[in-house]
């Protein structure tokens, strides 16, 4: 077996780096596709084994094992790392798949292990030595060699799954067990609700609709991603709407693409690379103050841009750069103040916590701040806010066991609070929450956080124009 | 069986994915937090005790390790499979089965996280007061296994004071129940034993443990110091000047630095040392206490003190507390946690020694500890890739715990033994000490197939082994075999007289005065008094010799207590040996002689403004030694503020039968170094051997002290007040219920009301003034009359009229007085009930119950008939209800105990094991008695039946 053996220094790996370019089409290449680096010692070698991320972590909480706890985790990779144990050995391969990455482990972890590096790297190497299932490496090769690589078949997908959604066919094939027999049943309820309208980066700009004295606005370019696009359309209108109300200028950069997120969790990782720089270069031309995004999964992934190209020599600093001046759309809001809306929303509402926004970010407070604004908002801490929903990235599509018995516990905690809105602030989890809770035929609504404060900016507006038109009728 | 069988027949236990076998799912089972690594052959996730047992008779069959394992967050190597075999990972068994809040009782399985219940306690304003820093992952089971501490057990005790009772699976599978959900159990404390033995005793499943009232206030401070010398010198300041915070923690400043860079929770990073001081308690007068802490730091070169003013910023500076040992890795990758506990006024010295050898080896030492406490983790950190550093870090390892020892201390405070500390045993044990320890693995488990290999030295021979069935002290006198017994019925007392008297001088033998030595209606052939603990041993090893009866005394405040004793040949009295060994007024320490009466020995620390807070009846006759080997039947009115003897009781030295001797404990206030063979002693009534001298822990002397007592018709009419109390967050030290003839006050005349509610406070001035006002207000909402209050001066007056009220020795010749336990909310109700049967049997009746732990006494007077009748229609509904005196003359065979325990065979070869020929006390505790019922049962002596072969190799 060849082991790749890592020193404390090399992240790279020297074999299995073959040209992907070519090995893209087929479905044998992607072996070839992966990044094999292999988890850095240094990374490993952080954890003391001390225990304390077990009872934080979404797997160890469902099963109680000590392979699927973070713990766990980093001694297979070590063993792996070490030699000890071969890339193939089927505890390896699992836990590599059936951690959500959800960075639970790592917000609490006092030695610092970087857990999603670590994992990051095992994954890959993972992906390089393992044996696919048929309908993996469809799901796969499809999302990511072929979907997510280009925003315009993106929008060609959710065209056709707008079509499917609407015209009878989603019924249909529900009818025919078309799905069941594809063994695609749970996944088909996972997709998103395609929107009627899309969001298309044109590179349109969006004028403040206040502004301070002697304040130049700030410009902000909103990361358009690539379902967010698509199916959150609302979620962008939202966001925009709501800065400009901060007194922010909005620019949707032109030649934007997904952010990759998707990829690196895929192990992934040259295909993710390739889509930071095509982003890098469209956002750096927009000249903005701030680059937002408002999915959590990719504000932090943007963020990571400067580690994802640590060794690029033409982009790790401006990588680096980039990542600096992001943020994602609650931080953003929270540091701009939020500016309190006037008018009440009665609305009872509980926050689920991102896990790439709580862990990834620890990015805790600010979402809460953004609730706490809204006059009239009865805001309930649901238990467990922050375990993560099962969602993660294409968790729920690979692995919906455990993604089905983490949502459930997620929906069971939102019921407990009796809150008529989920506030969330990332696409994966909204659209797994929102799956859950029409499952379940929940009264719930699931909605972004910049949503809920810009229903009460809009209400607001209505107010104004209510009171503009009374005062005209008089 | 090989693998692949053993391996089929676990998962037909337990489920196909319960069982991991292969390799590399084994792998991540060989670690815990601690150094070592070891491969199972196999593991088993069980979620039922059904489970469990089924596998341990598997074990059991094919004689293959078990050992068991809760979240691996040991720092000793505990759950570590030494020689492989099975490992039984219980974090599969996480159900809270009950939290009962009036009672303040929880029952939940072992792999319940302690985070887990912490939170279900404080959704009913209670709490579970260990807190290891592993809290949030570690699990009950293993908290139990290894006795865990944390910084709050500085004020509120460590896991064993707040565990009462198990479910544990022993090695053959049997599953037994130890102690009692109630406040007390009798027979041999098992339960203390098995917290603290890493597993090695038998597999807990399920344990019943003890919730206290979230506190009224907090306060906490962080005080920076210059260097780490200094912080210590403040921790013993600030005991020796009479305060015990909850919690008080240092944290040096190279760990300072590391936590701050893990949680930012605003530790100093630019000072030698911190401590992170709190105290909890009711709020009045809270805040000049803190001042005081300070003064006393400030005193000691503190340089800041900062208060922590939100509970955000609290909970960041425990978080970050807690964060230390993780944090230990942003400086090397591995260490050696050291967990030495020494005298609290040796610390500075130690820490200096620590330093030292810090430098010595060029090794970076992190120190954050329980510093309240003495308990020290030197944590050595190094590369494990590095062999030369991993040499030099062992050789630190051992000169800092050689020195832990050398200044008093002990080479472990609450990680254990497990593989780590193993060799550290032979620098605090003799081989009669660890031959003792033996002994009780074996009771345990015969065929020592759980967790084998741990807590002794490796190179550890047990001493004595008895590879043959001494003959019994019944089997002999049947068929006359034994040349020890004839000899001792051809000797006649004087013959007796003159053979003890060369043992311990003619003075110190007696056949006078015997009638003050009697226990029960039998009198003694001969009372020696040894002047040492050599001649203490000698008696006894010349009376094991001759299998002579001994009954060890020590006041003989308990005469009437107990069954009647099989044989009085020779009352050992203990009167001579009365001197106080040794006080650390600084420590809060004692070490006193076993013959010391707890009056004097009040008297003495009373000048340096300590106590020890046991309050049994009778304090001026009483010794210590009797008082612990009493156990429950003498346990104090104000437990519910200071705990018992078994709280309270650091260390033992003990006389075993065969005249051998072992020490258990030194003057430190947390050890876990081998079994507690001290609170195996508790209740044990001098069954398992003579107690000579005892360690205990002290408590300063509280400011002051009142009582509020009221009047009311019935007890039921009171227990609204009662009830409120146990659900407060107030501090009585004293919740009474008794007969007005008691009334230790004026308002006895001025009311007719049958009963009375006395609830008494000890503490600072204004927190007593107030916590009195409010139940005064909660009686008079009650409708309680003749509503007093009862100052100081008055209290310390009265107080031994109450404490007396159950002493045993001078029952009168009709007297009966029984113990009744049962559950704290239910103590009016069960007074009713009691009281009303003895009017209507026409039994005259005085009672006085500890509501706040559900102990009623009665004294009885009437009929033995109707007595015994009641008695036994009382069992059935409160099975633990003793007969702590009877009148003289009544039925011999009468059962004082009442309901054996389930781990009855356990306790039996514990007896067999320590006294095999059953010279001491036999017949009068539990589990003697059990056994001598069993011999005039059958012709086969009981000895005979429960009793295991020795293996030892
Ligand atoms: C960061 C950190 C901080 C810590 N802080 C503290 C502290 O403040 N105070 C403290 O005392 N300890 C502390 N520890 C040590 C450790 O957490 C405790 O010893 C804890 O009690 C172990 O629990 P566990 O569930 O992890 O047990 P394990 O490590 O799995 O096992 C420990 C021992 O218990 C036995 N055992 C486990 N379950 C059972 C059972 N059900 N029946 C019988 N035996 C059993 C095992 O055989 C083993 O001998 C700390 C450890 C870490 C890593
Ligand atoms: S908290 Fe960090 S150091 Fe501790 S076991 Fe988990 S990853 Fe390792
Ligand atoms: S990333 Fe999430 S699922 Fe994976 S080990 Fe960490 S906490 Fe567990």
């Amino acid at each position: 077996m060849s082991t790749s053996v890592a020193t404390p220094t090399s992240a790279a790996s020297p074999a299995g780096a073959a040209s992907p370019a070519g090995a893209a089409t087929d479905f044998h290449g992607l072996l070839h596709l992966a990044d094999t680096s292999a988890p850095n010692a240094a990374l490993y070698d952080a954890c003391v084994r001390c225990g304390l991320c077990l009872e934080s972590c979404p797997t160890y909480s469902l099963l109680h094992l000590e392979p699927a706890s973070p713990r766990g985790r980093i001694a297979l990779m070590r063993a792996v790392g070490e030699g000890q144990l071969a890339p193939t050995a089927p505890s390896f391969l699992a836990q590599m798949d059936l951690c959500l990455g959800c960075l639970a482990c790592q917000a609490v972890c006092p030695s610092g292990v970087e857990y999603g590096h670590l994992h990051e790297a095992g994954r890959a190497q993972a992906a390089a030595v393992r044996q696919k299932s048929a309908l993996r490496r469809v799901i796969e090769w499809t999302v990511f060699q072929w979907l997510f690589v280009s925003l315009g078949r993106v929008r060609l997908f959710a065209r056709s799954l707008w079509l499917y959604q609407r015209s009878g066919l989603q019924w249909l094939a529900r009818r025919l067990g078309v799905l069941r027999l594809l063994g695609m049943e749970g996944a088909e309820q996972l997709l998103p609700r395609i929107d009627d309208r899309f969001v298309i980066a044109d590179g349109s700009v969006y004028p403040p609709l206040w502004t301070a004295a002697e304040q130049s606005p700030r410009r902000v370019a909103l990361l358009t991603g690539c379902v967010q696009s698509v199916a959150f359309a609302a979620v962008h209108a939202a966001t925009i709407h709501a800065l400009r109300v901060n007194g922010c200028e909005v620019v949707l950069p032109r030649g934007q693409e997904c952010c990759g997120a998707l990829h690196q969790h895929g192990g992934e990782l040259a295909r993710a690379r390739e889509l930071a720089r095509r982003n890098i270069d469209a956002l750096e031309a927009a000249h903005a103050d701030v680059i937002v995004v408002n999915a959590a999964g990719c504000s932090h992934h943007v963020k990571e841009y400067g580690h994802l190209l640590r060794d690029d020599p033409l982009y790790a600093e401006r990588a680096a750069a980039l990542a600096a001046r992001t943020r994602d759309i609650t931080e953003l809001l929270a540091e701009l103040g939020p500016r309190p809306p006037q008018s009440s929303l009665p609305w009872r509402v509980t926050y689920q916590e991102p896990c790439h926004l709580a862990h990834g970010q620890k990015i805790t407070s600010q979402p809460r701040r953004v609730l706490a604004a809204i006059p009239g908002l009865d805001f309930v801490e649901m238990a467990e806010s922050s375990m993560c929903c099962g969602s993660a990235g294409t968790y729920n599509i690979l692995q919906p066991e455990m993604a089905a018995q983490l949502l459930a516990r997620k929906l069971d905690h939102s019921a407990a609070t009796r809150a008529e809105v989920i506030a969330s602030a990332n696409t994966g989890c909204m659209i797994q929450m929102r799956a859950g809770v029409a499952q379940r035929g929940m009264p719930v609504r699931v909605l972004h956080v910049v949503e809920i404060l810009d229903a009460a900016y809009r209400l607001d507006e209505q107010g104004v124009s209510a009171r503009a038109s009374t005062l005209t009728s008089s | 069986m090989n693998h692949a069988h053993l391996v089929h027949a676990l998962q037909a236990i337990v489920g196909a994915d319960a069982v991991l076998a292969t390799p590399d799912a084994k792998l991540v089972y060989t670690y815990d937090a601690s150094f070592d690594v070891h491969m199972p052959d196999v593991v088993a996730l069980p979620t039922t005790t059904a489970q469990v047992s089924q596998i341990a008779q598997l074990a059991a069959k094919e004689r293959i390790p078990l050992v068991a394992r809760g979240a691996g967050t040991g720092l000793s190597g505990g759950a570590l499979p030494l020689h492989g075999g099975i490992l039984l990972v219980l974090t599969r068994m996480r159900t809270i089965r009950s939290v009962d809040a009036g009672n303040r009782r929880a029952v939940v399985e072992a792999g319940v996280v302690n985070q887990q219940l912490v939170t279900a306690a404080n959704q009913v304003g209670l709490t579970y007061a260990p807190d290891p820093g592993s809290g949030r992952t570690s699990t009950i089971g293993g908290n139990i296994a290894s006795n865990a501490g944390g910084p709050h057990c500085l004020a509120h005790g460590v896991t064993l004071n707040h565990v009462v009772g198990l479910t544990v699976v022993l090695s053959d599978g049997a599953v037994v129940q130890t102690g009692s959900a109630l406040a007390d159990a009798y027979g041999y404390d098992l339960t203390g034993v098995l917290v603290g033995a890493e597993g090695t005793l038998g597999i807990v499943t399920e344990a019943t443990v003890q919730l206290m009232p979230q506190a009224e206030a907090v306060r906490t401070l962080l005080v920076a110091f210059p260097t780490i010398e200094d912080a210590s010198a403040a921790v013993s300041a600030v005991i020796a000047a009479g305060i015990v915070p909850t919690a008080m923690e240092m944290m040096d400043g190279k760990v300072c630095r590391a936590v701050e860079a893990a949680v930012h929770a605003g530790y100093p990073t630019d000072v030698g040392g911190v401590l992170l001081i709190e105290v909890e308690s009711v709020a009045d007068g809270l805040d000049a206490v803190m001042a005081r802490i300070a003064d006393i730091c400030r005193a000691h070169r503190a340089g800041e003190v900062r208060r922590a003013t939100t509970a955000a910023e609290r909970a960041a500076l425990w978080l970050g507390r807690k964060s230390a040992l993780g944090a230990m890795g942003r400086i090397a990758p591995s260490y050696f946690l050291e967990d030495g506990v020494v005298p609290r006024h040796r610390l500075p010295e130690v820490m200096a020694f620590v330093e030292e050898a810090a430098t010595r080896h060029q090794l970076p030492i992190g120190n954050f500890f329980h510093a309240g406490d003495g308990n020290i983790h030197p944590t050595i950190l190094f590369d494990r890739r590095n062999q030369d550093a991993v040499a030099r870090a062992q050789l630190a390892a051992t000169e800092i715990l050689e020195k832990c020892v050398e200044v008093g201390g002990v080479v472990s405070g609450e990680h254990g033994i497990g593989t780590e500390k193993q060799n550290y045993m032979a620098l605090l044990y003799t081989q009669d000490d660890l031959d003792a320890m033996w002994e009780v693995k074996l009771s345990f488990d015969p065929a020592a197939q759980l967790n084998p290999g741990k807590i002794f030295p490796r190179f550890y021979q047990p001493g004595a082994p008895a590879n043959h069935l001494p003959p019994t002290p019944a089997d002999a006198a049947h068929n006359g075999h034994s040349p020890a017994v004839i000899l001792h019925k051809m000797r006649s007392d004087d013959a007796l007289a003159t053979a003890f008297a060369r043992l311990v001088g003619a003075d110190a033998v007696a056949t006078t005065d015997a009638a003050a030595y009697a226990v029960g209606d039998r009198q003694p052939r001969l009372v020696v008094r040894p002047g040492s603990v050599e001649e203490t041993a000698a008696v006894l090893r010349y009376a094991n010799e001759q299998r002579l009866h001994v009954t060890p005394v020590g006041g003989n405040t308990c005469r009437h207590l107990g069954g009647a004793l099989a044989g009085y040949d020779l009352a050992l009295s203990l009167e001579r040996l009365h001197a106080i060994e040794a006080h650390y007024p600084s420590d809060l320490t004692l070490a006193v002689q076993a013959g010391a009466t707890l009056a004097a020995v009040n008297a003495a620390l009373a000048t340096t403004g300590q106590m020890l807070p046991l309050d049994a009846p009778l304090a001026g006759r009483a010794t210590l030694g009797g008082i612990v080997a009493a156990g429950a039947p003498v346990t104090g009115l104000r437990r519910l503020a200071y705990g018992t003897a078994r709280d309270l009781l650091l260390g033992v030295q003990v006389v075993r039968a065969d005249g051998r001797s072992f020490r258990r404990g030194r003057m430190v206030v947390k050890n876990v170094a081998g079994y507690d063979l001290a609170r195996l002693q508790y209740g044990a009534l001098g069954a398992l051997g003579v107690l000579t001298a005892l360690i205990f822990k002290l408590q300063p002397l509280p400011e002051t002290s009142a009582a509020v007592i009221a009047a009311f018709a019935t007890p039921q009419d009171a227990d609204g007040v009662v009830q409120r109390l146990l659900r407060s967050r107030l501090q009585p030290a004293a919740v009474l219920l008794l007969d007005a003839a008691l009334d230790p006050t004026p308002s006895a005349a001025q009311s007719l009301r049958r009963w009375r509610l006395l609830v008494r406070f000890d503490g600072r001035s204004a927190a007593v003034e107030r916590q009195v006002n409010e139940v005064a207000a909660w009686m008079q909402d009650a409708n309680g009359a003749a509503i007093a209050t009862i100052e100081a001066h008055a209290l310390e007056a009265c107080w031994p009229m109450l404490t007396d009220f159950s002493q045993m020795a001078a029952c009168g010749a009709q007297e009966w007085l029984l113990r009744v336990n049962v559950r704290a909310v239910d103590t009016a109700a069960a007074l009713t009930e009691l009281t009303a049967a003895c009017a209507t049997d026409g039994l005259g009746v005085t009672t006085l119950a500890d509501a706040a732990s559900g102990v009623i006494w009665l004294r009885l007077t009437g009929a033995e008939t109707r007595v015994t009748q009641r008695l036994a229609h009382w069992r059935r509904r409160w099975p633990q209800t003793i007969v702590a005196a009877a009148p003289n003359g009544c039925d011999a065979s009468l059962d004082r105990w009442g309901a054996a325990p389930s781990a009855l065979t356990v306790m039996q070869r514990l007896k067999q094991r320590f006294d095999p020929h059953g010279i001491l006390n036999y017949g009068r505790d539990l589990v003697s008695a059990s056994l001598l019922h069993a011999d005039a049962q059958t012709t086969t002596p009981a000895h005979m039946t429960g009793m295991e072969v020795l293996h030892v190799n």
